[in-house]
C-alpha cells in the first residue's frame, strides 16, 4: 500500500477543504494562513451551536450528528467530572477511499485546526490523532505539528493499516494500547474512551469541515449546497475512472457530472459507500444527486464518499468475488460466526463466479453471518455480495448458464495485499491432494472443504496475518499437495 | 422486554445454550447459537425467562447477557 499514491485533488465549484492546493501542493503553516486566514476561538456553547447549524455530520460513514456527539461529551465530563479527549480519525481503512489521505498530505492544519478548535471549546486533556501505519499521512502530519501551537498535548497514534482499524472503538483501543479490533461490548467513547475519558472521536474530514465553518460562519457556509446537508463533500472516484481523483464538490451535485469529471465509464453498476455499502444500476446512477439523501433514494449510502464504477471491461462478479474473499481475510478473527462465515460466503460468491449455480448458497451464508458479530464487518460484507448478485443478475445468469461474460478480472475494485507488496498465495497440486482434509482443520479461517472434501481456498493473494495459518496448511498435508507462492509467480 | 445478548468475541460455540434454551437457539453448522428468529439479539418471551436466565448463568465462557430489563 505505501507504493500507492495519492491521487490527484480537485474541485467542483469554489474549493474549501481543497482550496490552495492547486497553487501550493501541500500547504505548510505559512500557505495555510494566507489560503484560510485565521479563525476565533469559540466557547462550547458556541462550537454545538454552529456543528448543529451547518448540519455537520461524522463524515467517516457512519453520518452521526456532529453536535449531539458533543453534547454527549460534555454531559460525561460534567457527569463524571473528567476532562475530555479528542480523536481525529484518519486511519481509513477502506482500500478504495482516499480523500482523508489526501487531507491529510496536502492540508494537515486544517485537520489540526478542527481539532485544536474541539479542544479549546471543550477545554480538553489531550488530542490525539490516529493514522494508519502505511507510510502515506504520518510525515505531513508530524511535519504540520512540529510548525505549531496546540491548545493541549497532541500525540500521533498510527494503527496497523487493516479494514476494520478505522472503526471507533478498535481506534480507541488501538490509542490505549491493546488490540486494535472492535471491542466485544459496545462503549460508547463519549462516555469511556482513551484513557478512560470522555472521548470525542470524529473522522479526519469533520474537523476540517469544523475548521472552514469557523472561519466562514454558518450563514457563508451554508450558502453552498443544498439546505438540508450544506456545504461540500470529499468523495473518492476511482474504479473504471481513467482520471481517477479526490474530488471536493457541493451537496446536491449530480452524480453524474462527478463521474463524467473523472472519465468514468458506470458500467454494469457503481459501487457506493465502500466495501461495506451496495452496488446501484447504472439507471439509478443517473438521477442521483450528491448527498445522503440522494443516494437513500435509490437504496444506496453516501457512507464515506467511495464511487466506484465498474466499467465495461472487466467481469463484475470476478472482482466481487475477490473483494468478498479479501473481506474475509480481513475479520479480526475473534468472533467465531464471522471468521468461519465470511470464508463460506467468499467461496459461495467465487463459486457464482465460476459459473456454479451457487446464488441460493450466497444468500444463505449471507444469513448465516447477519448480526452475528461485535462490529458491523459480517454484516456489510454480506450486504455488498448481497447487492451484487441483485444489481449483477445478468451477469449471473451469464456465468450461471455456462457462457460466462467473456471478460477478464481486472482489479478495477482496489485490493491492498499483491504480489508487489510481497503478499503470497496459497497453490494446490491438484494431482496429489487426496482429501485429507487436514489443512482445513488448522487453518479453517483459509481453507475449507468443498462437498467431496477437498479443500477449497481464496485465489487472492493472502494478507500477512494469515501467512502464518497457510504456512501451518502447507506444512501438515500429507501429500504435499500445498504451497506458498509469490502471488507473481502464478498470475 | 428482555433480550439475549451474545457477545461474539467470547463465544466459542460450547453448545450449552443451545441444548438449554434450543426454544429460542438452534445451532449453526460450527456449533455457534443461531437464533431461531433470526435477529441478532433476541427477544426472550415471558415464559423462558428462567430457562434464559439459566442459559446465562451456564455459559462456561461468559458470553450470554440479558439486557433491557428495566423497560
Amino acid at each position: 500500500m505505501s507504493t500507492a499514491q495519492v491521487p490527484p485533488v480537485t474541485a467542483i465549484g469554489v474549493p474549501r477543504i481543497t482550496a490552495g492546493m492547486d497553487e501550493y501542493g501541500r500547504l505548510d503553516l505559512l500557505a495555510h494562513q494566507e489560503v484560510h486566514g485565521g479563525f476565533a476561538a469559540l466557547s462550547s456553547g458556541e462550537l454545538i451551536g454552529l456543528a448543529d447549524r451547518i448540519e455537520l455530520r461524522g463524515r467517516g460513514g457512519a453520518g452521526f450528528p456532529f453536535a449531539r456527539k458533543v453534547r454527549a461529551v460534555l454531559d460525561s465530563c460534567r457527569r463524571q467530572d473528567l476532562p475530555p479527549v479528542i480523536v481525529v480519525n484518519g486511519t481509513e481503512g477502506e482500500p478504495a477511499s482516499w480523500k482523508d489521505k489526501a487531507v491529510l498530505t496536502r492540508a494537515p492544519h486544517l485537520i489540526l485546526d478542527g481539532a485544536a478548535l474541539a479542544a479549546a471549546a471543550l477545554d480538553a486533556e489531550e488530542i490525539v490523532i490516529g493514522i494508519a501505519d502505511d507510510g502515506i499521512g504520518q510525515s505531513s502530519i508530524t511535519a504540520a505539528l512540529a510548525e505549531r501551537r496546540m491548545p493541549c498535548p497532541t500525540r500521533i497514534v498510527t494503527v496497523p493499516h487493516r479494514f476494520i482499524s478505522g472503526e471507533g472503538g478498535a481506534l480507541v483501543r488501538g490509542i490505549n494500547g491493546e488490540a486494535h479490533i472492535p471491542p466485544g461490548r459496545k462503549v460508547r467513547s463519549s462516555d469511556n474512551g482513551v484513557m478512560g475519558l470522555p472521548t470525542l472521536l470524529s473522522n479526519a474530514e469533520t474537523f476540517s469541515q469544523l475548521a472552514i465553518a469557523a472561519r466562514l460562519g454558518p450563514w457563508e457556509y451554508n450558502a453552498v449546497g443544498i439546505s438540508e446537508e450544506p456545504g461540500t463533500v470529499m468523495l473518492t472516484v476511482g474504479g473504471s475512472a481513467t482520471n481517477p481523483a479526490v474530488v471536493e464538490a457541493p451537496s446536491g451535485t449530480p452524480l453524474l457530472d462527478v463521474l463524467n469529471m473523472c472519465g468514468a465509464d458506470i458500467g454494469p453498476g457503481l459501487l457506493v459507500g465502500g466495501y461495506h455499502g451496495k452496488w446501484i444500476t447504472a439507471e439509478a446512477a443517473k438521477t442521483v444527486t450528491i448527498s445522503r439523501k440522494g443516494f437513500a433514494k435509490v437504496g444506496g449510502t453516501l457512507g464515506a464518499g467511495m464511487l466506484i464504477p465498474i466499467g465495461s471491461n472487466t467481469c463484475p462478479l470476478g472482482e466481487v468475488s475477490q473483494v468478498v474473499q479479501y473481506l474475509a481475510g480481513e475479520s479480526a478473527g475473534q468472533c467465531g460466526p464471522c471468521r468461519l462465515g465470511l470464508p463460506d460466503l467468499a467461496r459461495a460468491v467465487t463459486l457464482v463466479s465460476l459459473g456454479g449455480n451457487a446464488v441460493e448458497n450466497v444468500r444463505q451464508a449471507a444469513g448465516v453471518v447477519k448480526g452475528r458479530g461485535a462490529c458491523s464487518h459480517p454484516d456489510g460484507t454480506a450486504r455488498f455480495a448481497l447487492s451484487a448478485l441483485e444489481v449483477f443478475a445478468r451477469d449471473v445468469d451469464a456465468h450461471t448458464n455456462g457462457e460466462g461474460c467473456g471478460k477478464a478480472v481486472r482489479g478495477i475494485l482496489p485490493l491492498p495485499y499483491t504480489a508487489e507488496t510481497g503478499a503470497r498465495k496459497l497453490a494446490l497440486d491438484w494431482s496429489r491432494c487426496d482429501g485429507h482434509g487436514l489443512c482445513s482443520a488448522v487453518a479453517p479461517e483459509i481453507i475449507r472443504l468443498d462437498a467431496n472434501g477437498f479443500p477449497a481456498f481464496p485465489q487472492t493473494p493472502l494478507p500477512p496475518w494469515l501467512e502464518m495459518g497457510a504456512r501451518k496448511a502447507v506444512n501438515v498435508c500429507p501429500a504435499l499437495a500445498l504451497r506458498l507462492d509469490d502471488a507473481q509467480a502464478t498470475l | 422486554m428482555t433480550r439475549l445478548h451474545i457477545d461474539w468475541t467470547l463465544c466459542d460455540g460450547r453448545g450449552l445454550c443451545t441444548e438449554l434454551l434450543e426454544e429460542m437457539l438452534a445451532e449453526d453448522d460450527w456449533g455457534f447459537p443461531l437464533a431461531r428468529d433470526g435477529s441478532a439479539e433476541p427477544a426472550v418471551p415471558a415464559p423462558l425467562e428462567n430457562a434464559a436466565a439459566h442459559a446465562v448463568s451456564r455459559c462456561p465462557m461468559l458470553a450470554l447477557r440479558l439486557v433491557g430489563r428495566t423497560s
